[in-house]
C-alpha cells in the first residue's frame, strides 16, 4: 500500500504556479515543471487541493520511507539468522557464552611472548594469539618497509641495471600468490636447512638451522621484563620525547632538534642497556640450544614472505611517490647545488612522503591481515589458536567469532589512525 | 672588456635530437654588469641560461664563470651552486620546507655553516628582499611575487658571483611583478653581476648595461639599452621590438 | 624556451667522446663498480638457473631417485600434472576441466585484440558466461556430461571456476554497495558503509573461517552447504566489499554537471544511472577493477582453508607422496609461473587499458 500512496504523493502538485501551470500544458516540458517545482517554496504549496505536503517534506517522506523499508528488511534478515543459529545451536547441543575463557585449556602452543602452558586459559590462550599476530605483523611492516624503500629508490634509479634489478623484483614477487610464498619458505626452512647440530652460525652469536633462528638472550634475572618488552618501552619513550621536542622547537630548527634528540635518547639507551642487561650467547648443548631465544621456523617463514611479497608493493609506493615530485623541485635542488643524493634525502623523498603515507597505511592494514596466513604453516596466531583450536575444542562459534572479527577491526582502525594522525602530523605541508 | 669578464660563453652550440637550440653562441658579461637576454619564444635564451649554471649539457664551445669551467665541473653541483644562482619562472620553492629553511638550507647543508649563522643569513636575506614577517610560513602561504622574492633570497644565500634570472616574472599576476622587480634592480644596483631572460623591457631599458638579442639560437644583436632600443640594427631586432613595444 | 621539455637534467660534460650510454654505466668510479658487479650477479643467476632448470634437468622418471642430482626434477610435475590441472576428476571426463582452462584464455585474446576492440557489449556478456559456463562444465549432469560430486573437483580448473564465479558474482554486488554508500539517505549510506569497512577490515582467512562455522549455523536447520559454495560466497563477499570501493571512487570521478545535464533532459535517477553515471564511473576504474580481479585470483589460493584441493592445496598434498619426497622447489615453481603468468598478463592488459583512455582523453581535451 505504502509505496503507491508514495507516488501519489509525489504526482500531485502540477498546479500551482501559472508558469509551471503552462510548461505543464505544452506538455513534453514536464521536467522542467518538475525542476522549477521542486525550488519553489513551501509557502506556494497547496492551494489547489489535494494533501497538504511542501516538496521538502514529501522527498523526506519518501527518502524516511524508504530507508524505514531497509531498515526494517535488514533487520527481519538478521532476526532470521539469528532465529537459525539458535535452532541450529540447539539442535547441534551447544552451549552458549563468554565462560570458557576462565576455564583450562589444556593445549600447548608452540611459540609464545608471555609464558603459556597446558593449564593456562583460554583467555590467556587469546592472548597469546592476539600478541603473536601483532609481533609478526609489526616485524615484517618495518622489514617490508625498509626494504621497500630502498627497491623503490632503486626502480628510479638512472643507472639502468639497478633499476632493471627491482624492475624484476617488484613485477616477479607480486604477481604470485603470497600463501604460496609462505609454502615455499616454509619448504625451505624444513628442508633446506641444516639439523641442530650442524646449524649455520653468523658470528658465534646468532643461528640457523632447520629448528628456527636462534638469537642471543638477555639473561633471566638480570631484568625483570623479556626483551620484546623492554624493546617496546624504549621505542615508546623515544617516539614520544621526540615529539615533545618536535613540538617545542623553532620550525626552523625542528630537524636539527629531532636528531640530537633521538642520538642522545639512543646513546643513553644504549649506554643503559649495556650496563644492565647480560647478552648471553646461545650454546649447543646435546640436541638443542641453551641460552638462546629460538624464533621457530614457522615465524621466520611467515616474516620473510610477507616481508619480500609486501615489499614489492611498497617498492611502487615509494616509486610513485617519489615520480609525484614536480621536476622543478629536482632543478631547484640542482641549481642550489645539492648533490643527487642530498637532493633525494632533503627535497624529493620528505615531499613524497605526502603521496606515499595513505597507500602505504592500506598495505600495513593489508599485511596485518595476511598474517593469518600463519593459520596454514602452524604459527600460533590469533586465528590459529583461537578461531582454530579453541572454537574445535570448545564450539562456542558465535562468540569466538565475534571476539576475533573485533580485534581485527580495532587493530585495522587502529593501523588507519596512527597513519591519518601521522599524516596530520608530520606530512601536511600542502603546496 | 673582456680581460674582466666574469661569465664568458664562447661559440656554444646544443642539438636536442635533431633540433639545433643553440648554434654558435658567444658573449661575456663583465664584473658587476647586468645584462638583459631577449628575443622572440624559441630563441634559446633559457637553455643557454640553463647551460650557463650546468643544468643543461651541449654539444660542443665553452662556458667559464669566474675562470671555472662549467662542463668540467658540471658534476660538482656544490661548486657551481656557490658560483651561479639561479631563479626559475616557477619559483620552484621546496614546498616541505619553511620560508627561512628554504634560504638557510644552501648554508647549513653546502657551506656547512652552523645552523645558527645559517639562520641568521636566511633572516637577513629574507629582510633584504622584504620578507622579514614571513620567516615561519609555508610557501603555500605566500603569494607569487612573495614567493618569488625568497626564490631570490635562496639563490643569493650561497653567495654566488653570478645570478641567473630564467623569465622570473612570467609566472606572476600583473601587479606582483613590480615587488620582484624592484628587488632585481637593487641587487643590480648593488653591484651583483645578472644575467636575466626577461619580457620587461621597462626593465631591460632602465636597469640593464647591455641587452643581448638572440635569435634562431645566436646572439643577433648586442649593445646599450639606450642604442638598442631606439635604433635597432638587423630587421629581426626591428621585428622584435616592434611586437614587444606594441603591447 | 622551446625546449623546456627536454627532460635531460643530469649533468654531464659535453663534447666529449664518451656516449652518454656509457657514461650512464660507468660516469663515476662507483657506478661502474657497480655495474660490473651487477651484470656479474645477473649473468651468474640466469646461467646457474638455464642450467639447473633446462641443462641439468630430468623431466621423465619413475620417482624422485630417478632425477639426476644437481638439476630439476620436473619429472615430478610431469607425472603429476593431471591431478594438478584437474583434480581428481574421472579421467574420461577430462576434456571438461580442459575447456575451462582453455575458456579464460580465448576470452583474454579476444579482449586484447585490437579486432574485437569496438563489440564492448559482446565481451562483457562472454565475461559474463564464461563463469556460468564453466560451473556448468564442472557439474554436469545433462546428457553426454554426467554429473560430477564436488569431492572430484580441484587442481587448476577448481582454482579458475572458484575466481571466475566470485569475481563476476560480486560485480553487480559491488555497485549496488557503493550506488547503496554514495545514498544522500543516512540509513542506507549507513549500512553499506558499515557493511564494506566491516569486510574490508576482516582477514580473508578469518572470514573462510567464519564460512565454514557460521553459514551451516545461519541457514534454516536441515539446509546443506558444499565447501565449494561457502569458497565462493566468502570470496564474492570479500571480493565484492573491495570493489564497491574501487566503484565508488569511479561515482566520484563523474562530474556534477553531468547529473545535471541528465536531469535537465528529464532523465529520472535509474535512467540516468544506467546511461549516464554506471559507464563513465565504471570506464573510469577499469584499471582498478582488473588490479581488484588480479587481486581475487591471488586470493582463490586461501581456499584450501575450507579444505578445497585447488592449484596449491593439491600441489602441496602430493608433496607428500614417498616417492616425491624433496621436491617442494619444482612443484611450486611450476605453481608460481603459472599464477605469474596469469596475474602478469592481467596487470599487463589493465595498464594497456590505462594507457588507452589517458590517450582517449587527451584526444578528447585537444
Amino acid at each position: 500500500m505504502l509505496p503507491q500512496c508514495a507516488e501519489a504523493v509525489q504526482t500531485q502538485p502540477e498546479q500551482p504556479e501559472p508558469a509551471a501551470r503552462i510548461s505543464v500544458e505544452k506538455g513534453g516540458l514536464m521536467s522542467v515543471a518538475e525542476t522549477l517545482e521542486s525550488r519553489v517554496e513551501p509557502s506556494s504549496e497547496g492551494r489547489a487541493g489535494g494533501p497538504r505536503i511542501p516538496p521538502r517534506l514529501r522527498r523526506n517522506l519518501g527518502s524516511i520511507f524508504w530507508q524505514g523499508c531497509t531498515l526494517i528488511a535488514v533487520v527481519a534478515l538478521l532476526a532470521f539468522l539469528g532465529h537459525n543459529i539458535a535452532l541450529n545451536l540447539k539442535a547441534r547441543g551447544l552451549a552458549s557464552g563468554f565462560d570458557f575463557l576462565s576455564k583450562e585449556a589444556g593445549f600447548a602452543i608452540g611459540f609464545s611472548l608471555i609464558p603459556f602452558t597446558e593449564t593456562d586459559t583460554y583467555g590467556r590462550a587469546f592472548i597469546v594469539g592476539l600478541l603473536n599476530t601483532i609481533f609478526v605483523a609489526f616485524v615484517s611492516m618495518i622489514l617490508a618497509t625498509v626494504l621497500g624503500t630502498i627497491i623503490g629508490v632503486a626502480r628510479v634509479s638512472k643507472h639502468p641495471p639497478t633499476a632493471a634489478a627491482a624492475l624484476v623484483y617488484v613485477e616477479g614477487l607480486r604477481n604470485i600468490p603470497l600463501l604460496l610464498q609462505v609454502l615455499f619458505w616454509q619448504q625451505l626452512l624444513i628442508n633446506g636447512l641444516p639439523g641442530v647440530r650442524q646449524s649455520l652460525s653468523f658470528g658465534g652469536w646468532v643461528f640457523l638451522n632447520n629448528r628456527g633462528l636462534v638469537l642471543p638472550d638477555v639473561s633471566t634475572g638480570a631484568l625483570p621484563v623479556p626483551p620484546s618488552l623492554m624493546a617496546a618501552i624504549i621505542a615508546a619513550t623515544l617516539i614520544a620525547l621526540s615529539i615533545i621536542a618536535f613540538r617545542r622547537a623553532e620550525p626552523s630548527r625542528r630537524r636539527q632538534v629531532t636528531v640530537w634528540g633521538i642520538g642522545a635518547l639512543l646513546a643513553l639507551e644504549v649506554l643503559l642497556a649495556t650496563l644492565t642487561v647480560d647478552w648471553s650467547r646461545p650454546a649447543l648443548t646435546g640436541f638443542n640450544f641453551r641460552n638462546g631465544v629460538v624464533l621457530v621456523p614457522e615465524f621466520v617463514a611467515l616474516v620473510v614472505a610477507l616481508t619480500i611479497y609486501n615489499a614489492a608493493f611498497i617498492a611502487e609506493i615509494v616509486r610513485a611517490g617519489i615520480e609525484s615530485v614536480n621536476k622543478g623541485q629536482r632543478e631547484a635542488a640542482a641549481a642550489l647545488g645539492l648533490p643527487p643524493r642530498l637532493t633525494m634525502r632533503l627535497i624529493v623523498l620528505p615531499q613524497a612522503m605526502r603521496v606515499v603515507i595513505p597507500p602505504l597505511a592500506n598495505q600495513y592494514s593489508h599485511l596485518l591481515k595476511a598474517s593469518s596466513l600463519a593459520t596454514v604453516i602452524g604459527y600460533p596466531d590469533l586465528v590459529n589458536v583461537f578461531l582454530g583450536t579453541t572454537l574445535n575444542q570448545t564450539g562456542r562459534a558465535i562468540e569466538i567469532v565475534t571476539m576475533t572479527m573485533a580485534v581485527y577491526l580495532v587493530l585495522s582502525a587502529l593501523v588507519a589512525g596512527f597513519t591519518s594522525w601521522f599524516n596530520a602530523k608530520v606530512a601536511l605541508v600542502e603546496r | 672588456m673582456s680581460g674582466s669578464a666574469l661569465v664568458h660563453v664562447s661559440d656554444v652550440c646544443k642539438r636536442y635530437r635533431s633540433q639545433e637550440v643553440l648554434t654558435g653562441v658567444s658573449f661575456q658579461v663583465a664584473r658587476g654588469e647586468c645584462v638583459v637576454l631577449c628575443g622572440p619564444s624559441g630563441s634559446g635564451k633559457s637553455t643557454l641560461l640553463r647551460c650557463i649554471n650546468g643544468l643543461e649539457d651541449w654539444n660542443s664551445g665553452e662556458v667559464t664563470v669566474d675562470g671555472v669551467d662549467i662542463a668540467a665541473n658540471a658534476h660538482r653541483r656544490g661548486h657551481i651552486g656557490q658560483l651561479v644562482g639561479m631563479v626559475f619562472q616557477d619559483f620552484n620553492l621546496f614546498p616541505h620546507l619553511t620560508v627561512l629553511d628554504n634560504v638557510a638550507l644552501g648554508p647549513r647543508v653546502l657551506l656547512k655553516e652552523p645552523s645558527t649563522k645559517a639562520s641568521a643569513i636566511g633572516h637577513e636575506l629574507l629582510e633584504r628582499v622584504g620578507l622579514s614577517g614571513h620567516t615561519h610560513k609555508y610557501p603555500y602561504e605566500l603569494s607569487g611575487g612573495q614567493q618569488q622574492r625568497v626564490a631570490i633570497a635562496r639563490a643569493l644565500a650561497m653567495r654566488p658571483k653570478v645570478m641567473l634570472f630564467d623569465e622570473p616574472t612570467s609566472a606572476l599576476d600583473p601587479e606582483m611583478v613590480k615587488e620582484v622587480l624592484d628587488v632585481m634592480r637593487e641587487l643590480a644596483a648593488s653591484g651583483m653581476t645578472m644575467i636575466c631572460v626577461t619580457h620587461e623591457m621597462g626593465f631591460a631599458r632602465n636597469v640593464a648595461d647591455r641587452v643581448v638579442f638572440l635569435t634562431d639560437g645566436c646572439v643577433c644583436e648586442t649593445g646599450q639599452p639606450g642604442d638598442f632600443f631606439s635604433c635597432p640594427t638587423t630587421p629581426q631586432a626591428v621585428k622584435f621590438l616592434s611586437h614587444v613595444l606594441a603591447r | 624556451m622551446g625546449i623546456t621539455t627536454d627532460s635531460s637534467s643530469k649533468s654531464v660534460s659535453p663534447g666529449s667522446a664518451v656516449s652518454p650510454l656509457l657514461r650512464r654505466y660507468f660516469g663515476t668510479p662507483g657506478r661502474g663498480l657497480l655495474s660490473v658487479l651487477l651484470a656479474t650477479v645477473w649473468a651468474w643467476a640466469a646461467w646457474a638457473l638455464l642450467r639447473w632448470a633446462i641443462l641439468d634437468a630430468t623431466w621423465i622418471a619413475e620417482d624422485r631417485s630417478g632425477c639426476a642430482p644437481g638439476g630439476a626434477c620436473w619429472a615430478f610435475v610431469v607425472a603429476r600434472i593431471d591431478q594438478f590441472l584437474f583434480g581428481f576428476y574421472p579421467p574420461d571426463e577430462h576434456w571438461r576441466p580442459a575447456l575451462i582452462l582453455v575458456l579464460p584464455v580465448v576470452l583474454f585474446a579476444v579482449a586484447v585484440s585490437d579486432r574485437f576492440q569496438s563489440q564492448r557489449q559482446m565481451i562483457g556478456a562472454a565475461i559474463v558466461l564464461v563463469p556460468i559456463a564453466s560451473l556448468a562444465l564442472l557439474v554436469g549432469g545433462v546428457p553426454g556430461m554426467p554429473h560430477v560430486p564436488a569431492d572430484k573437483w580441484g587442481g587448476l580448473a577448481l582454482t579458475i571456476v572458484i575466481a571466475e564465479t566470485s569475481f563476476v558474482a560480486s560485480m553487480p554486488f559491488a555497485v549496488f554497495l557503493a550506488l547503496a554508500r554514495r545514498s544522500q539517505m543516512p540509513v542506507i549510506s549507513m549500512l553499506a558503509t558499515g557493511f564494506i569497512e566491516l569486510w574490508r577490515g576482516l582477514p580473508l582467512v578469518a572470514i573462510l573461517f567464519m564460512a565454514v562455522i557460521l553459514l551451516p549455523l545461519v541457514l534454516p536447520p536441515g539446509f546443506q552447504i558444499g565447501r565449494v559454495e561457502m569458497a565462493i560466497t566468502a570470496l564474492t563477499i570479500y571480493s565484492a566489499a573491495y570493489l564497491a570501493e574501487v566503484v565508488r571512487g569511479g561515482l566520484q570521478a563523474v562530474p556534477v554537471g553531468q547529473l545535471r545535464a541528465a536531469s535537465a533532459l528529464g532523465f529520472g535517477y535509474w535512467r540516468t544511472l544506467a546511461y549516464i553515471t554506471l559507464p563513465q564511473a565504471l570506464g573510469k576504474v577499469l584499471p582498478g577493477i582488473v588490479n581488484s580481479a588480479i587481486a581475487l585470483v591471488k586470493d582463490t589460493s586461501y581456499v584450501m582453508i575450507v579444505g578445497l584441493f585447488d592449484f596449491i592445496n593439491i600441489v602441496t598434498a602430493a608433496l607428500s607422496d614417498p616417492k616425491w619426497l624433496g621436491s617442494p622447489t619444482e612443484a611450486y615453481l611450476f605453481v608460481a609461473a603459472v599464477y605469474w603468468l596469469v596475474c602478469f598478463g592481467l596487470s599487463r592488459w589493465g595498464r594497456s587499458i590505462e594507457i588507452r583512455s589517458a590517450r582517449a582523453r587527451g584526444v578528447v581535451r585537444s
